[in-house]
């Protein structure tokens, strides 16, 4: 059946069900600008993500339709990207098509969407949703004390857009199983069973968790996930295993909150998983870029953050981590501090101040500190200003004598519910970043960034965002997942609406 | 092209469509226990908060939230908040709640489930939803003094003070 019957026959259902609800949402960006130091110049392209969905009673039919507008037409697509149909209540569901679905933690198997994202890489120059489904089937049952998961699909390796042909996007079928029960009140165990078929190859994995709410708000939660070998005993912890182990507790005592966790894995980069990292999600820019991004092929290590709030709002947080990798004999240690203290000076005005130190070989940054203040003041009529200003300093050894340093200052005015305007200014003295590779010379000289914002919202259906000017990229992590964003100077508009 | 299809897309929209319906959903609390919509909502008013812990706007939001909570929890109206931290920060979602004063119930949606199923892009996103589970408003992003326009919206899908009292 062709998609335009297939579009067709679901707005003829929508129209002979009265009861039925069908909504969209739409994504537009639209870009005019270069990438520095890349050709081809002042390109003008457009990226459109439209979401479909019928529901009927208990059938949801959904869509989604992604497009994308460049000056060379190879470049172009306009694709349904995602379809499928669910049928079920929130006990039980049955799914057909596109779907997301975690395993554990991630450990084995984790599908997600970072809504509202676009990616783009420099290798191909095309636009898409940010997303990682599978495509295939899910039947799951959840109760109170039960929760059954069965799949089959195949997963998308999202670094490929969406020209790629779907084989190379979609490589392997993955089949599992996954069953946890709550043994007692405050106690659920379970695991799960996965095969991956690629290429002819066949890999079997297993993995099994833990959950308890102890005494004394105490919570617990452990898991231990391993390839099925048999060269490979139950739970070997062993260099040479392919396994990865993961347990947190959290602990809250009237105004104090402490969370611990710690990693061990090994050999564990499945292409489908997504593993917890154990490391800050920054919020600060500078903090932001400067991840530390998980390696599952060999990292192990801690984290641990403590908040304490204070009777008149103030809150205190700190926050250790640390990862080892050992690749090829060579042992990198990455490790971080980080303190923030939230001042509440009155109703309408509160500071954050942090400080942070870290030591990342991986990236060769050594002795890295930073340092800020974000200021939010609320003034009459729903006016608002923050101000955020961050330093940062760290050694590149193997690039220059001298200290590196970053800069960013922000300042955004808003009134609610609909308007705001924004300017941020970056500057970096980063040999990495200060040369253009364009050219012939070394250029050693700083490099800024300054660009505007405005946020517009015309109604609760349609939003407008709008960019001018330089923005500095480079590894950003959102909504828990880290990935490569590109520089971009020249105009971008946004438009989002939902129906 | 694209942008044709989606100006097409995007001006069909400003026909005033018939409200947006929540349907029901099972998601874990921050102890663990599986808990549906339809068990938590409110006999008037439900509000529905996705939030995480990384968003600086949900966090600058959430005690503004929490007062609203504490003024309104009597009057049927129950406040729910949605967290899409997924694995990375799950084990600091409790003390985090914890420590920003929330008291109403807190659902963990690791794997965006219903923020997918609700169209949500951004975060903060609050809705406002009706006793039919029709979703009447809904603010995307925090800004200083958003609290008072989701107030007026509260105050409008409940009976008058003086209704009350008859």
């Amino acid at each position: 059946m062709s998609m335009r019957r297939a579009i067709s026959s679901l707005f003829l259902l929508w129209a002979g069900c009265a009861s039925a609800q069908l909504s969209f949402s739409n994504l537009l960006e639209y870009q005019l600008g270069n990438l520095p130091s890349v050709s081809p110049r002042d390109l003008s392209t457009a990226y459109n993500q439209l979401n479909l969905s019928y529901r009927f009673r208990y059938l949801k039919a959904f869509a989604k339709f992604e497009s994308f507008t460049h000056p060379e037409a190879v470049q172009d697509y306009y694709q349904f990207t995602q379809r499928g149909v669910r049928l079920g209540n929130d006990k039980v569901a049955f799914t057909a098509g596109n779907f997301y679905e975690i395993l554990g933690r991630g450990l084995l198997l984790r599908s997600y969407e970072i809504p509202g994202t676009v990616r783009e890489d420099i290798g191909y120059r095309v636009r898409h949703g940010f997303y990682r489904d599978l495509d295939g089937v899910l039947l799951k049952y959840q109760s109170h004390t039960l929760e059954l998961k069965a799949l089959r699909g195949r997963p998308l390796y999202n670094s490929f857009p969406p020209t790629v042909a779907s084989e190379a996007r979609r490589p392997s079928l993955v089949e599992g199983l996954e069953a946890s029960v709550r043994v007692a009140q405050d106690w659920s165990i379970g695991g799960a069973y996965l095969r991956n078929e690629r290429e002819h190859r066949l890999a079997k994995y297993s993995t099994v968790f833990i959950n308890a709410n102890l005494p004394f708000e105490v919570q617990l939660y452990s898991e231990f996930a391993q390839q099925l070998r048999p060269e490979q005993d139950l739970f070997d912890f062993s260099h040479g295993s392919s396994h990865a182990f993961y347990a947190s507790a959290n602990y809250i005592a009237g105004p104090f909150g402490f969370s611990l966790e710690a990693k061990d894995y090994n050999d564990f980069v499945l292409l489908f998983n997504d593993p917890p990292p154990l490391i800050k999600e920054h919020t600060y820019v500078v903090l932001n870029r400067s991840t530390h991004v998980l390696e599952p092929d060999n990292e192990s290590g801690w984290q641990a953050e403590a908040f304490l709030r204070f009777n008149a709002g103030h809150v205190l947080t700190l926050n250790a981590s640390q990862a080892e990798n050992d690749f090829f004999g060579r042992r990198t240690i990455f490790k971080e501090l980080f303190a923030e203290f939230e001042y509440v000076l009155d109703e309408e005005t509160s500071v954050k101040l942090f400080a942070d130190r870290s030591h990342d070989p991986f990236k060769l940054e050594e002795k890295r500190e930073a340092f800020g203040a974000y200021l939010d003041k609320e003034w009459a009529q729903h006016w608002g200003t923050i101000l955020d200003v961050e330093y940062q300093t760290f050694a590149r050894a193997a690039l220059t004598h001298e200290q590196v340093r970053n800069y960013a200052v922000a300042f955004t005015l808003a009134r609610a519910p609909r308007f705001s305007v924004g300017v941020l200014w970056e500057r970096s003295t980063d040999p990495l970043l200060a040369d253009n590779p364009a050219s012939d010379r070394i250029e050693t000289k700083a490099r800024h960034w300054l660009g505007g914002t405005l946020g517009y919202k015309y109604n609760d259906r349609h939003f407008l965002n709008a960019f001018y000017g330089k923005r500095r990229g480079g590894p950003t992590c959102t909504a828990g997942i880290c990935y490569e964003v590109l520089d971009f100077e020249g105009l971008e508009v946004r438009w989002t609406s939902n129906f | 092209m694209t942008m044709i299809i989606s100006l097409l897309v995007s001006f069909a929209f400003f026909i005033s469509p018939a409200p947006s319906k929540v349907a029901n959903f099972r998601l874990n609390d921050l102890e663990s226990k599986s808990k549906t919509y339809a068990e938590l909502k409110g006999k008037k008013v439900t509000v529905i908060d996705f939030w995480a812990t990384w968003c600086k706007p949900c966090v600058r939001s959430i005690p503004k939230l929490v007062k609203l909570h504490e003024q309104y929890k009597d009057r049927g109206v129950q406040f729910i908040g949605v967290n899409v931290d997924g694995t990375r920060n799950l084990p600091k979602v409790k003390p985090m709640a914890h420590s920003l004063g929330i008291k109403y119930p807190v659902l963990l949606d690791v794997n965006n489930q219903v923020m997918t199923d609700l169209k949500v892009t951004q975060i903060p996103t609050i809705f406002i939803v009706n006793e039919r589970d029709e979703i009447v408003a809904f603010h995307q992003g925090y800004r200083p003094g958003e609290e008072e326009i989701l107030e007026k919206e509260i105050q409008k899908l409940l009976p008058q003070e003086t209704e009350r009292k008859q």
